[in-house]
């Protein structure tokens, strides 16, 4: 197998390659479109804005839970917290307004506690070295057990119109607040990760934990600003989902840690880690909400969703994995970091 | 010699201990703790839990994680629950959902072997399959276990000994004298380095045939004894399973990476997270602190090996 | 222990006629025929790339050929993988280790092979320890059977790789760099072994980038590159054979010397001062590296050479002793402080330490960096960086953002190399700086080197190549039994002093 000389004259990449020699991604961009326009003639409607962006309002809390998961899969971690964290979020935003905090102050501290719950994560996973599943399995279960216990006496639900108009309200097109904030999380998410040198670190973490180590990146640091990422995010879901459904529910975390990591996965970020970016993910996400929301118009059953569900998330993870079984291509591979 | 069984064993001492505290506190705060009635009760109850737990273990040895097993657990228990009450037939149809069982798992580990995925993610589109097929057989809770099956799975045999603890036995039994052949080994071995058992030549499709088929028989198995104690079928009884058996599992001193872990330590981890299940509802104790002891003692109990191993290295 | 060499009455055990394999766009190998003697063993020799490992995957069954024939004993085979291989009598040495950590040895060693079991496959432990027992014995491998194959070193796990293809009383067996974590004394040991196995009728094929090992070992030789054969040598070819002219064929032009010139002007203040290092495997090291040279570190290896790297990097703890930097205390805490400090390290086993595989060329170049978690990256300050680096190295490379794993070993390790020249660093610590990578780029590794050195910092190297070592060091220490055993320089740099105070005279 012949190496190329010196190699120094390789051509810089035009805009239009950078973003296409990502195959992968392509191709999920594809299937999005796809299945967005089948679902027009599926069900015999019209597209119109207001839809889209209803669409994109009920996909932007799930889209905020998995930026923060996507860090923890891309160093080959897991968060299985992030439901009781959305739960907790919501319950602890409600008790504190109906103590009448300003929505600041109730945004601060519900957003300080995701800190400090991945934090401890964090701590364990990367000092004590617990393996990550194991450790947010238990912390899951552990934060759970706090909710009950929080509202074992707390029934009133305490909300902030604020709140609820940022996440309902129609700020024109039938853009709302929390479509927002997702592009804002999605624009930062990208940036920390393609333009910092944490977010290089963490690619480099996750490819391979003891080169990073043998090249002097701080291996703690990193994971447990990962872990606290990630916590936050599911906080910061957590306190948009209260202020949408206007209520705190038990139940409420737990569409998004499953179907979350569902989304991560399709979007091609590979659970061994140092594969992939949120761009796919937010596809993914797009991808898993219009899925739903297709099958719901469809009156099809729950127990035939889930079964659809599961057999799209096979097919395509089996598809991701044969692209990557050739090991010696000489063409452009697939770029780690969109 | 002590020294040296400690650095071979050591793996379950942690969840020996627990256990041991568990049975004394629940001792002191129930009168009744120690009569033999009261233990068979208990051996009822724990079974499930300790049958998820080797089914995970199995899955676990070979390197991968099994995220479907609650699903599976729902759907065995769904299909009990339509389909017996025909009297002799009964034994046939069990017999038959249990090999069932063995399929689907088997042909998750199918997929991970072909496509050389992580079994995690492969298990987790499982996972929303079979609950899908679960809620397709019934999608709520109902169905009826008729009394000629629960009543042998209940018993006590010669009085004394609870049946579910004689299946128990009976398969650890049979999971230790595999050990000790070469396939035992060759599980090992693909959990330790799947790439080098393949390159060196060893039958690595029939240890994934083997431990996803068992670990399809004893998620069958605790199905089968959850539905005897629920004497009906609910489409969603396996929703905590899969996060139980994993703890279950990690207590037992069975390692996320693979090729390593006993089975009795499971069997032990099993029984404290029945107990923990069961016990405390007994006490009285409100359902909330279980899950923070649940989380608690899985973070103590993994700490605590860690540390230990890394004391021991030093 | 008894090796059966099953006789017949066919001429070559193996013979491959037109084997060709191509993976994507690269042809590996083409038109490959070759026969292999029994009783012989068969150098095979080739540059990184060659398609020496695609050969010997062909070979053992681990790849299908896309065309061509292989022929065992006068039959047609047609391999459905490595298990039909080794049924057949084809033991394979890998050089990625195979082992099973949580594994004892002697269940390492029988794994997969049927022959110790009883009915109903239940093993024989008696006569599974008793066996492993007997064949390490033969290797020189003192260790427990019952040990965990994870608590053994590098060295003796490559030697249990060995017994593992041996239990298997193979007709071929092929050792793929088999010997490249062993000193000396374990290669002697080895080659005694084998040479017992040639004399018995196996065919051997044996792989190897070390020149003189070949030279000791082999009788025949096939020169591989760029997917082909371009020279056979039967026993008298061989025979007349030097090492030059087998490196002329691999590489198909005249040798040049191998190693650069030695240091010249040296200054005297002390760069790096090493006092009394203690831990448990270093019992009181004491050094001087002065700026501006090479230093090697000899010895058998798991002697304390590679371990006081690991001290001075950080990687490992010390219980006592002083290290001086650039007349700065120095304290060894972590790999960070290391870095900081002015310490570069190149580990030995790049593939799983030196670098991330799966990510680019560029990501891993720009892998150490003293700059602050959240600072922007610079990409077109960067990109210059990058340029330059590849240009001092000549790192080979064919397109945009192309994976470290693609790369030949000899690129890899210039990668690793690559990503400490704009770290500002003081001292390299290079642990067998060119480990299975071609003599071509050793060539290019051991000038760049010197190069360095001159700009004034120092390099310490530890090998287990004696020859490498002889060559670029200025210094050598030797170790023995973790203390300094002796310091060669000047007159004292030859072989017959460096190899015996390696074995401890």
């Amino acid at each position: 197998m012949k190496q190329a000389n010196g190699g120094i004259s390789l051509e810089k990449p035009t805009i239009w390659q950078k973003l296409t020699h990502n195959r992968k991604l392509v191709i999920l961009f594809a299937v999005g479109i796809l299945l967005y326009t089948s679902t027009f003639l599926i069900t015999s409607s019209v597209f119109s804005v207001k839809n889209l962006m209803s669409l994109l309002k009920i996909a932007s809390f799930l889209g905020i839970v998995t930026a923060g998961q996507m860090f923890a899969f891309l160093i080959g971690g897991i968060d299985m917290s992030v439901a009781s964290v959305i739960t907790l979020a919501g319950i602890t935003g409600s008790v504190l307004f109906t103590m009448n905090l300003p929505l600041g102050a109730v945004l601060a501290a519900v957003l300080a506690i995701g800190l400090l719950i991945g934090a401890v994560n964090g701590f364990f996973i990367s000092v004590v070295r617990i393996h990550p599943m194991v450790m947010t399995l238990a912390m899951g279960s552990i934060l759970k057990g706090v909710s009950l216990i929080l509202t074992n006496g707390i029934t009133r639900s305490g909300n902030s119109s604020l709140l609820k108009n940022f996440a309902n309200k129609n700020l024109g097109y039938g853009i709302t607040g929390s479509v927002i904030l997702w592009l804002v999380v999605g624009v930062s998410v990208t940036l920390l990760l393609r333009c910092t040198v944490f977010g290089r670190q963490v690619y480099i973490l996750g490819s391979n934990p003891e080169a990073a180590y043998q090249s002097g990146v701080n291996t703690v640091r990193v994971q447990m600003a990962v872990y606290m990422i990630c916590s936050m995010m599911a906080a910061l879901a957590g306190i948009m989902v209260l202020g949408y459904t206007g209520t705190t529910a038990l139940a409420a975390g737990d569409g998004y840690l499953l179907p979350g990591v569902a989304a991560v996965l399709l979007g091609g970020v590979s659970p061994l880690g140092g594969k992939g970016g949120y761009g796919g993910v937010a596809i993914g996400v797009f991808i898993l909400i219009t899925l739903e929301n297709l099958l719901m118009v469809l009156r099809m059953t729950t127990a035939d969703k889930n079964i659809l569900e599961g057999a799209i998330l096979l097919i395509f993870i089996i598809i991701y994995n044969t692209k990557f079984s050739f090991r010696w291509r000489r063409l452009p591979n697939d770029r780690n970091m969109v | 010699m002590p020294k040296k069984m400690l650095k071979k064993h050591g793996d379950i001492l942690p969840i020996i201990l627990i256990l041991i505290s568990m049975f004394l506190i629940t001792m002191t705060l129930q009168s009744n703790f120690w009569s033999v009635s009261n233990f068979q009760v208990l051996a009822r109850q724990l079974a499930p839990y300790v049958f998820i737990a080797m089914a995970q273990t199995m899955v676990l040895l070979l390197g991968g994680m099994d995220m479907a097993l609650g699903s599976l657990v729902s759907f065995a228990n769904v299909m009990f629950a339509s389909t017996l009450g025909h009297g002799a037939l009964d034994l046939i149809t069990i017999l038959g959902i249990l090999a069932l069982c063995m399929v689907m798992s088997a042909i998750s580990g199918l997929v991970v072997y072909w496509f050389k995925l992580p079994a995690i993610v492969v298990s987790l589109a499982f996972s929303f399959i079979w609950s899908g097929v679960a809620l397709r057989v019934m999608s709520v809770p109902g169905g009826h276990i008729p009394n000629t099956v629960v009543g042998p799975l209940t018993a006590n045999i010669g009085g004394v000994l609870p049946a579910p603890l004689l299946l128990i036995v009976l398969f650890i039994a049979f999971w230790y004298l595999v050990k000790r052949t070469s396939m035992g080994v060759l599980i090992y071995a693909v959990g330790n380095n799947r790439e080098g058992a393949f390159t060196s030549g060893l039958p690595v499709l029939k240890a994934y045939l083997f431990s996803y088929c068992f670990s399809g028989l004893m998620i069958g198995m605790a199905a089968l004894l959850l539905s005897a104690i629920t004497t009906s079928g609910d489409p969603n009884i396996g929703g905590p399973l899969t996060i139980n058996s994993v703890t279950a599992a990690v207590l037992g001193g069975v390692a996320f990476s693979g090729g390593k872990g006993k089975m009795i330590g499971s069997v032990v981890g099993g029984m404290v997270v029945g107990m923990l299940v069961n016990v405390l509802f007994y006490l009285r104790v409100p359902g909330h602190y279980t899950y923070v002891v649940e989380g608690g003692i899985l973070i103590f109990a993994v700490a605590a090996n860690l540390i230990r191993e890394r004391g021991k290295r030093a | 222990m008894e090796i059966s060499a099953r006789t017949t009455n066919k001429e070559y055990i193996l013979a491959l006629e037109g084997v060709s394999k191509r993976f994507g766009g690269t042809l590996a190998l083409s038109d490959t025929t070759l026969t292999l003697p029994r009783g012989k063993v068969v150098a095979l020799v080739g540059e990184n790339g060659a398609g020496k490992s695609t050969l010997i995957n062909i070979i053992s069954g681990l790849f299908r050929p896309d065309s061509g024939t292989i022929e065992l004993d006068g039959e047609p085979v047609q391999w459905t993988g490595p298990a039909q291989a080794i049924k057949k009598g084809i033991a394979v040495v890998h050089q990625e280790l195979t082992l099973f950590p949580n594994l004892t040895v002697a269940e390492n060693v029988f794994a997969g092979n049927n022959e110790i079991n009883l009915r109903f496959g239940r093993i024989d432990r008696e006569t599974m320890h008793r066996r492993t027992g007997e064949i390490l014995e033969m290797l020189g491998l003192k260790i427990d059977a019952t040990v965990s194959a994870n608590d053994l070193s590098l060295a003796e796990q490559q030697l249990v790789e060995v017994a593992k293809a041996l239990v298997w009383n193979p007709r071929i067996l092929i050792l793929d760099e088999a010997t490249s974590a062993l000193d000396p004394n374990q290669v002697k040991r080895l080659f005694d072994a084998v040479r017992k196995l040639r004399d018995s009728g196996v065919a051997i094929i044996f792989v190897s980038h070390r020149m003189y090992e070949i030279e000791e070992i082999a009788n025949q030789a096939l020169v591989l590159k760029d997917g082909r054969i371009v020279a056979s040598l039967d026993d008298e070819a061989m025979k007349n054979t030097t090492q030059d002219m087998l490196v002329e064929a691999m590489l198909g032009r005249a040798v040049e010397a191998v190693f650069p010139n030695k240091a010249t002007a040296r200054s005297k203040e002390v760069l790096l001062d090493v006092e009394g290092l203690v831990n448990d495997q270093l019992r009181g090291v004491s050094m001087q590296i002065l700026p501006g040279e090479i230093v090697g570190l000899a010895g058998l290896r798991g002697h304390g050479q590679e371990e006081l790297l690991r001290v001075l990097f950080g990687i490992c703890p010390c219980k006592q002793g002083k290290v001086n930097l650039g007349n700065r205390p120095y304290v060894s805490r972590n790999p960070i402080h290391a870095i900081k400090s002015g310490f570069a390290y190149v580990p030995a086993d790049r593939k799983t330490q030196g670098v991330a595989q799966e990510l680019s060329i560029e990501v891993n170049l720009t892998s150490v960096t003293k700059k602050r978690m959240y600072s922007r990256i610079r990409f077109k300050e960067e990109r210059d960086t990058i340029r330059e680096i590849r240009r001092s190295l000549n790192i080979g490379q064919s397109v945009w953002n192309q994976q470290v794993r693609s790369l030949s070993g000899g690129n890899q390790q210039k990668v690793v190399l690559g990503k400490w020249l704009k770290s500002d660093f003081k001292v390299l610590l290079m642990d067998e700086p060119t480990r299975g990578i071609d003599v071509a780029t050793k060539h290019e590794i051991y000038e760049f080197l010197r190069a360095l050195a001159e700009t004034g910092v120092a390099i310490v190297a530890v090998s287990t190549d004696t020859l490498e070592l002889l060559g670029i060091s200025d210094r050598i220490y030797v170790f023995y039994e973790g203390g300094i055993h002796a310091m060669l320089e000047g007159e004292a740099l030859n072989e017959a002093s460096l190899t015996s105070a390696i074995m401890g005279v």
